[in-house]
């Protein structure tokens, strides 16, 4: 049986906002050659709601359920919940089909930290940066909002990816993470994707008694 | 154990009290433990008052609501919502399997109430207590129409909508584009026994009146959607009839306005504009007053119609909005059209005929008392609870 597990990011393929978007669709097209099935949930206004790539993967879109918003944690708190239900149909129309969760970066950590619990699921986070290091003064307003939001991500997750020793040392120290749980794992290495494949299973505490 | 379990969500509950929802939840939660309803309330916390509480029955959850500095008030809205959604999703986990309701009081929580109703796959009722658009006399900027537009979201997710008034089902429909026939009318409640109880009415009588001289009190904001303007204008027409103390009770812009009004019309000796007065006070008012004027030109439900009702003042009403549904022509109070004269010739009506003012006294009492009872209004909320598990129940939707 291979790995189901929802990817959700809030930017992929052809909506490309910086580096992120190909990271995710690198990662995604790799695992799906190894033992992974998967589902990548995204924003997307205007571009198809739902995207069969192969018999592995499958991309859906997620339209702003407003359309209007003072800042972007109102546009990535709404979205949250249309992500939840996007993944909740998943879940409940193809029952056990969802082994575990990979989200990347904030924007919708409060629809992952839901979810995980509510199933109840695993959650691995890949914190690409932090808010501390974006913006000027970590505590204005807007910013320790998202702030607050990659905490709770932090400390919800069972395991956090980090892409150098130095973000690893930076989420331990603003989001005071335990290091056993944050994992580097370098992009350009050869290993790569089986290191994510990897934390897959350290994610997954009850699976690795039942399953060889 | 209970037939059902509703999971209510509101961004007010007492001791926190900012707005009429407060009230609303408490009086409803409350009389639906009376009916067998398991009731859990998630909402804000607030200085002073237990994370847990049992209020009569019903478990209230107090819910950190990220008092920290946020932009504006949709974004922190939005944080809040997340903390509600996460003590929700705690909560509903541990309820999994048993019937029942998600029930959303308003955009404010919308955002977690929307989630959860997908997380846990149950039935959300929403119920709109007033719209963005009416309290702002339309969308002028991004903060009004983010909140319009969650509104609208809320209202869409919801498998049934519940309003107070004839006239905010009319005002949904047709701004927030939700269809009648998802749409319930559930009029808003009275605690009777708070405007009946005892009354020290020669104090009261002291203050405001001279012997012998009839009462005739408005309560409201001093706002022209109010029309109180109109019952100033009405004043001098009473008085060429019958001795009689006008008694204005709020505050407002239009308050310099209409004093200097009353004293052009030469009615000052006649009546009294207090500003704010405590709610004991205005309580004894109610009981008090002879007449109690409700001219009101705009008003989406009208629950100043009921406590007058409820303390035994007759009514006379322009019977805008909702008024016009508490008090109809029915005998429980006198609907005139918006104009001075008009209202003057009501006030004359009850003033000048006391039997006829003990007529509309015992109708209004007895309206109130059959359909304002809380107890009636958590009735007709369990009666859209069981129509929504029933078809969710029959539906595809429900998780095998």
């Amino acid at each position: 049986m291979p790995l189901r597990l929802a990817i959700l990011a809030w930017e992929y393929p052809p909506r490309i906002v910086g580096e992120m978007a190909h990271h995710v669709h690198r990662l995604a097209t790799e695992l799906v050659k190894g033992d992974c099935q998967v589902s990548v949930i995204t924003a997307g206004d205007g571009y198809p709601r739902y995207e069969q790539v192969s018999d592995r993967l499958e991309v859906y879109r997620v339209p702003d359920p407003l359309g209007s918003h003072p800042t972007i944690v109102t546009w990535a708190l709404s979205l949250s919940s249309e992500i939840q239900r996007t993944v909740a149909d998943l879940w409940y129309g193809r029952p056990g089909r969802l082994d575990l969760l990979h989200i990347h970066e904030w924007q919708f950590l409060p629809a992952a930290v839901g979810l995980a619990k509510a199933f109840p699921l695993p959650l691995v986070l890949t914190l690409h940066s932090l808010e501390d290091h974006r913006t000027g003064d970590p505590f204005a307003p807007l910013s320790s909002c998202i702030r607050s939001l990659e905490q709770l991500g932090a400390r919800e997750s069972r395991v956090v990816i980090t892409q150098s020793d130095w973000m690893k040392r930076e989420v331990e120290r603003v989001h005071r993470v335990p290091p056993s749980k944050v994992r580097v794992i370098r992009p350009e290495s050869p290993r790569w994707v089986d290191e994510v494949a990897d934390s897959y299973q350290a994610a997954l505490p009850r699976a690795a008694g039942d399953r060889p | 154990m209970s037939e059902l379990i509703s999971v209510m969500l509101t961004w007010e509950f007492p001791p926190r009290i900012i707005g009429g929802i407060a009230p609303h939840v408490y009086e409803l939660s409350r009389a639906l433990v009376g009916l067998g309803v398991e009731v859990h309330v998630l909402t804000c916390d607030f200085p002073g008052a237990a994370e847990y509480e049992d209020v009569e029955g019903v478990h209230v959850q107090r819910v950190d609501s990220y008092v920290h500095p946020t932009p504006d008030f949709p974004t922190w809205i939005a944080m809040m919502n997340v903390n509600l959604q996460r003590a929700a999703t705690e909560l509903m986990a541990s309820l999994r399997g048993r019937p029942q309701i998600l029930h959303a009081h308003d955009w404010l929580v919308a955002n977690a109430a929307i989630g959860l109703k997908h997380l846990f796959r149950t039935p959300l009722v929403a119920t709109v207590h007033s719209t963005e658009h009416g309290r702002r006399s339309g969308i002028h900027n991004v903060f009004e129409r983010t909140i319009s537009a969650t509104e609208a979201w809320l209202t869409q997710e919801a498998w049934r909508v519940i309003c107070c008034s004839g006239y905010m089902i009319r005002e949904v429909s047709t701004v927030l584009g939700v269809p009648g026939n998802k749409l319930d009318l559930i009029p808003n409640g009275i605690d009777e026994a708070r405007f009946g109880g005892p009354s020290d009415q020669a104090a009261l009588r002291g203050r405001f009146t001279r012997e012998g001289e009839p009462l005739v009190l408005f309560v409201g904001r001093l706002v022209h959607e109010k029309g109180v303007h109109l019952l100033v204008e009405a004043i001098p027409r009473v008085l060429q009839a019958m001795g009689a103390k006008f008694v204005i009770v709020g505050e407002g812009p239009l308050k310099e306005q209409l004093s200097r009004r009353v004293q052009e019309l030469g009615v000052a000796g006649a009546t009294q504009i207090t500003g704010f007065l405590d709610a004991e006070t205005v309580r004894l008012l109610f009981q008090g007053a002879d007449v109690c004027v409700i001219p009101s030109l705009y008003e989406p439900f009208g629950i100043v119609a009921l406590e007058a009702m409820a303390a035994g003042a007759p009514v006379v009403t322009t019977g805008a909005g909702g008024l016009g549904e508490i008090v109809g022509n029915d005998g429980s109070g006198v609907i005139v059209p918006p104009s001075p004269d008009s209202l003057a010739a009501g006030i004359r009506a009850i003033l000048g005929d006391p039997g006829y003012a003990d007529r509309v006294r015992q109708a209004a009492h007895e309206k109130v008392r059959l359909s304002y009872r809380w107890e009636a209004i958590a009735d007709s909320t369990l009666g859209v609870y069981r129509r929504v598990i029933q078809e969710y129940d029959a539906g595809t939707w429900k998780p095998t």
